[in-house]
């Protein structure tokens, strides 16, 4: 029984709401029906009564003329009439004694009423006299005049009524039982609306007993349960966010706790006993957990020297805290290890404990040396780098410089290290600590050149490189900054722009064609003059590709060899054979156009190993007329000196052989004239009269002077034909030997030679000695007289020219003549004064003409005679 | 190869001035009897190599020296000289150049054809002599019973 109203009463609300609905329904229902089928009742019975006093009072009236006049087939009529009436039992028409006199049922008629003067007493008047479930009677007098004759009785059946009131009372029922299931029903929607968001809220409750917040609860009515929701909601925000905040601390604090990195120990003050340790600090230790704890370090014999650990405890009483210090310890497997350590005072429930952080260094410590030992080494490579290299930290303070970078940045011999860069370089821009700073994040930069204005002025040109170097955890350690000086690449770039656009500008004024070629390409470079020269039209026909050329000139060798594309100059070049004078026909093939084209060019390789072929083109079309019209005047020409040289052999054949009989022919009879007047002399010297002897060597004398004049004048004759050679002459040697040779003409005598430094002259040695033989013999002979004789030899330097001379202080002679001075044959002294043949200076002249100089002299009787001559051309006055 | 009786000189001259001034000078120093004198180029050639008229004279007699004008009828006397240095029979007998001319060109193309001396007329014996020393041993030696 419990178990149902449980049921029916239990937690569940929405049940309780529907139970009430159906309860308050069902009573009220019942109430209801109940009511209305008592007050239908009342009204059946109301209106029962009613109809049948009113039945019996008509009947009563109807009835009351038969009465009187005792019409009883009247009566009985009327009675019929009433027996339509289903729900009429009887009527009775009776008289005042209660004798039926009338009945619905003829067969009562005549008899008595038994209950007629009992029910008759009393005032005559309508009334119900008998009233039961099934049935009704109402009597009603019959009156005339007052005068009660009779008695009208009805009885009518109640049953139909009954009937219904029962189906009233069914009905009744049947609508309750209905009302109950739609009231039901719509009890359950409406709790079913009214009750899901307050479902709803009870799950997000029971998650939130559950610990579940993560879930709002959704909202789906704007009533006050919504409202309720809502705050709901925002109570359980809070609430979860309190716990994400519990929960991240309690993580934070856990994750410290767990935390690989650090060593946790908590102990107590009191007796140093560990309490809890993490992980990491039975790593450290090497320990596990159960023999740590509720132990002292001093049990565990942890500290390799006992007394860091006094040292450390008595700061943690005095000062509440130890900061960083470091200590050996002995982990359990006897191994030892760095550890650094701080230790911190908590208050853990009212008792003082001893937080210690501890951390093994000894790997950090390794490290770091090994760091120190590798940045050494960076530093060192760097130091000794054949490159402008330096290697700073992250800020920017120089750890190590190569020497060529103090090199560079004439820096001297200066210990960079721990100076700031910027410090160091006050003049680098923004820019610059811009690059350094993203190459301390990691970036690599680099720049192929950049301008470097220093503090004082000058002006460097840099191509750099910025690279961040790590250390052994991966992060950046600084920046290594590799720079070079590309200042003089610079100015050699510039230079070669500068030679490149003289080398252009030449190419472009050159009135020498240039056409460049590119191995693999069709494009051709003209300068102004080779496009001038081709005669191209307007529309620069020279930009055509090079196979278009061939569609326009025909180029074709000596000889109307038409030479195919292939073989044009500009190809040839191009497979790398060198032309010189290459001289082609060139011939337009679209208009009356043709030149010759002198081609010359050779091939270089650029850089890529591509050939490229320079092709000069000189316009020799006038050139050659010109040419062939000298050749044809040359030809000539040669013809005609042909013939004149010919000519003037033959005549110089005639003469050698002239001279040649002569020297040989017209001394002959000479040698017959000395020789035989000498041999008379011998043979017959003795017998001769002194005056026969006499004539016979005058004789003689004659012959041989004869001998003298034929052997100068052959060789003045010979001076002509000689061929002349040019070399340089030692003339102070030259006069010295001269004046050897002659000595034996001078030996008996007293001649101051005076001999001054003379330079050298170019010419034919042996024709020069005879010049100054010559020359020579002449001043020694004309002095013959003189007491003190001397001969001067000297030099001048007249316009630069070099001019010799030969002072004497001999004869002299009379300036009149010295126009016949180097006549052949032309004396101006008598034989018996100075001896000679009159050839000498003749012969002398000849070889001074002959080399291009001149000779002249100077004199005054009696006074010397200075002889001037030149070797060079062109020199003396004239 | 000496005969007591052999020509000591062939001279070879046309002019007959020149030849009677050279055998005067010769005979100054009895020299005559063994100096034979052809008077041009062909013959001297015709003697030396024992042709025509000298057909019966024997090749192996060989004159001490040859003095040999060079202007000379028919055969010049750098033809001769040429042809007797040619000839391996020949070539040893020292030749002495007579001429008339001082032209440098006589003295070179004598001296290149073979020949030992070189003696400008007219030929005085002083100058002969000095000829003859120049030409050396041969004659200094074979010449010792004239001394």
């Amino acid at each position: 029984m419990s178990r149902i109203r449980h049921w029916l009463w239990g937690s569940n609300v929405r049940r309780q709401l529907v139970v009430g609905v159906v309860l308050v329904h069902a009573l009220l229902m019942t109430l209801f029906v109940f009511d209305l089928v008592r007050r239908e009742h009342e009204f059946a019975k109301e209106r029962s009564e009613a109809h049948v006093e009113f039945q019996a009072q008509m009947l009563a009236s109807s009835s009351a003329y038969a009465v009187m006049s005792n019409d009883l087939a009247g009566l009985s009529d009327i009675l019929v009439a009433l027996r339509n009436d289903k729900d009429l039992n009887y009527a009775i028409v009776t008289d005042t004694r209660g004798r039926i006199l009338a009945h619905t049922d003829p067969s009562k008629v005549g008899l008595y009423r038994s209950d007629h003067s009992a029910i008759l007493a009393g005032a005559p008047r309508s009334s119900i006299i008998q009233e039961s479930n099934s049935s009704i009677e109402a009597v009603s007098p019959i009156i005339v005049r007052g005068k009660v004759i009779g008695w009208a009785w009805v009885m009518r059946d109640l049953r139909s009524v009954q009937k219904y009131l029962a189906y009233i009372t069914y009905a009744g029922m049947a609508y309750t039982a209905t009302a109950l299931l739609i009231g039901t029903f719509f009890a359950f929607l409406l709790t079913r609306i009214v009750t899901r968001q307050l479902r709803m809220l009870l799950a997000g409750l029971n998650r939130v007993a559950a610990n579940q917040l993560d879930e709002p609860v959704p909202v789906v009515t704007d009533n006050e349960i919504g409202y309720v929701t809502r705050a709901f909601n925002e109570a359980m925000q809070k609430l979860r966010d309190q716990q994400d905040a519990l929960r991240e601390g309690e993580a934070r604090f856990s994750k410290v706790f767990h935390t690989r990195s650090i060593g946790i120990n908590i102990f107590r003050l009191s007796d140093s006993r560990c309490v809890d340790v993490n992980e990491t600090y039975l790593d450290i230790v090497g320990y596990p957990r159960e023999e740590v704890i509720g132990h002292t370090a001093a049990e565990l014999n942890l500290f390799v020297d006992p007394e860091s650990r006094n040292v450390w405890m008595k700061q943690l009483r005095e000062h509440g805290r130890v900061l960083n210090q470091d200590a050996k310890i002995r982990r359990k497997s006897g191994e030892v290890r760095d550890v650094l350590a701080s230790i911190d005072l908590i208050d853990v429930h009212g008792e003082s404990m001893g937080l210690i952080i501890a951390t093994d260094i000894t790997e950090r410590k390794r490290v770091a040396e090994e760091l120190q030992e590798s940045q050494e080494k960076l530093a060192l490579f760097i130091e000794h780098a054949p490159a402008a290299l330096a290697m700073f930290d992250r800020d920017m303070r120089y750890l190590s410089v190569s020497h060529r970078y103090l090199f560079d940045y004439n820096l001297g011999a200066r210990d960079l290290r721990g100076l700031i860069h910027y410090e160091i370089f006050p003049e680098i821009g923004d820019a610059w600590k811009q690059a350094h700073r993203r190459c301390l994040a990691g970036e690599v930069l680099r720049s192929e050149g950049d301008r470097f204005e220093r503090a004082n002025g000058t002006v460097q040109w840099l191509r750099w490189e910025l690279r961040p170097w790590y250390t052994a955890q991966g992060a950046v350690g600084g920046i290594v900054l590799f720079t070079e000086d590309i200042t003089e690449r610079k100015h050699i770039d510039r230079e070669l722009r500068q030679k490149d656009e003289r080398l252009r500008r030449v190419i472009e004024s050159m009135t020498e064609g240039l056409v460049i070629a590119h191995e693999n390409g069709n494009k051709l470079t003209w300068n102004r003059a080779a496009i001038e020269m081709h005669h191209f039209t307007g529309d620069a026909e020279w930009e055509r590709s090079l196979p278009d050329f061939q569609n326009l000139f025909e180029l074709s060798l000596p000889g109307n060899k038409v030479l195919p594309f292939d073989q044009w100059p500009i190809f040839r070049v191009l497979h790398g054979a060198s032309l010189r004078n290459c001289e082609v026909h060139i011939r337009r093939k679209d208009k009356n156009w043709e030149r010759i084209f002198s081609y010359g060019g050779m091939s270089i390789a650029d850089d890529d190993g591509q050939k490229i072929a320079f092709v000069t083109i000189t316009d020799v079309t006038e050139r050659n007329r010109a040419e062939e019209e000298i050749r044809k005047l040359n030809t000539e020409l040669e013809l005609r000196v042909a013939a004149r040289t010919a000519e003037l052999e033959f005549a110089n054949k005639e003469l050698e052989s002239f001279s040649y009989s002569v020297s040989h022919d017209l001394r002959a009879p000479l040698r017959a004239i000395d020789g035989f007047a000498q041999a008379v002399m011998e043979d017959y010297g003795p017998t001769l009269p002194p005056e026969g002897q006499e004539y016979l060597r005058t004789i003689c004398r004659g012959a041989k002077r004869m001998g003298d004049l034929i052997d100068d004048l052959l060789a003045f004759s010979r001076l002509g034909r000689q061929p002349l050679s040019r070399l340089p002459v030692d003339v102070r040697d030259l006069v010295s030997q001269c004046l050897d040779d002659l000595r034996p003409a001078y030996k008996d005598r007293s001649i101051d030679f005076q001999v001054a430094v003379l330079p050298p002259s170019l010419g034919d040695r042996a024709l020069l000695k005879q010049v100054w033989i010559n020359l020579l013999s002449n001043a020694i002979k004309f002095t013959g007289r003189r007491q003190h004789a001397s001969v001067q030899i000297g030099v001048q330097f007249n316009d630069g020219k070099v001019v010799y001379f030969i002072r004497d202080n001999g004869a002299g002679f009379d300036m009149r003549y010295a126009d016949k001075l180097f006549g052949v044959f032309q004396r101006l002294h008598r034989n018996d004064e100075f001896e000679g043949t009159g050839v000498g200076l003749a012969i002398v002249q000849r070889i001074v003409h002959r080399h291009g100089g001149r000779i002249w002299a100077e004199s005054e009787l009696d006074r010397g005679a200075t002889f001037y001559f030149t070797v060079e051309e062109g020199t003396g006055p004239s | 190869m000496s005969t007591v009786n052999g020509v000591e000189v062939l001279l070879v001259e046309d002019n007959e001035e020149d030849l009677r001034l050279a055998l005067r000078s010769f005979r100054k120093a009895n020299l005559t009897n063994r100096i034979e004198v052809v008077r041009d180029g062909e013959e001297a050639l015709n003697y030396i190599f024992c042709q025509g008229t000298h057909s019966s004279r024997r090749i192996e007699d060989v004159p001490r020296v040859i003095l040999l004008d060079l202007k000379l009828p028919k055969v010049d006397g750098l033809q001769v000289l040429q042809k007797i240095k040619a000839d391996p029979r020949t070539s040893k007998i020292p030749v002495v150049v007579l001429t008339s001319s001082k032209e440098q060109t006589d003295v070179v193309k004598s001296y290149q054809s073979g020949a030992n001396s070189y003696i400008v007329k007219p030929v005085i014996f002083e100058s002969f002599v000095k000829a003859m020393q120049e030409v050396g041993m041969y004659w200094l030696l074979l010449n010792e019973p004239y001394r």
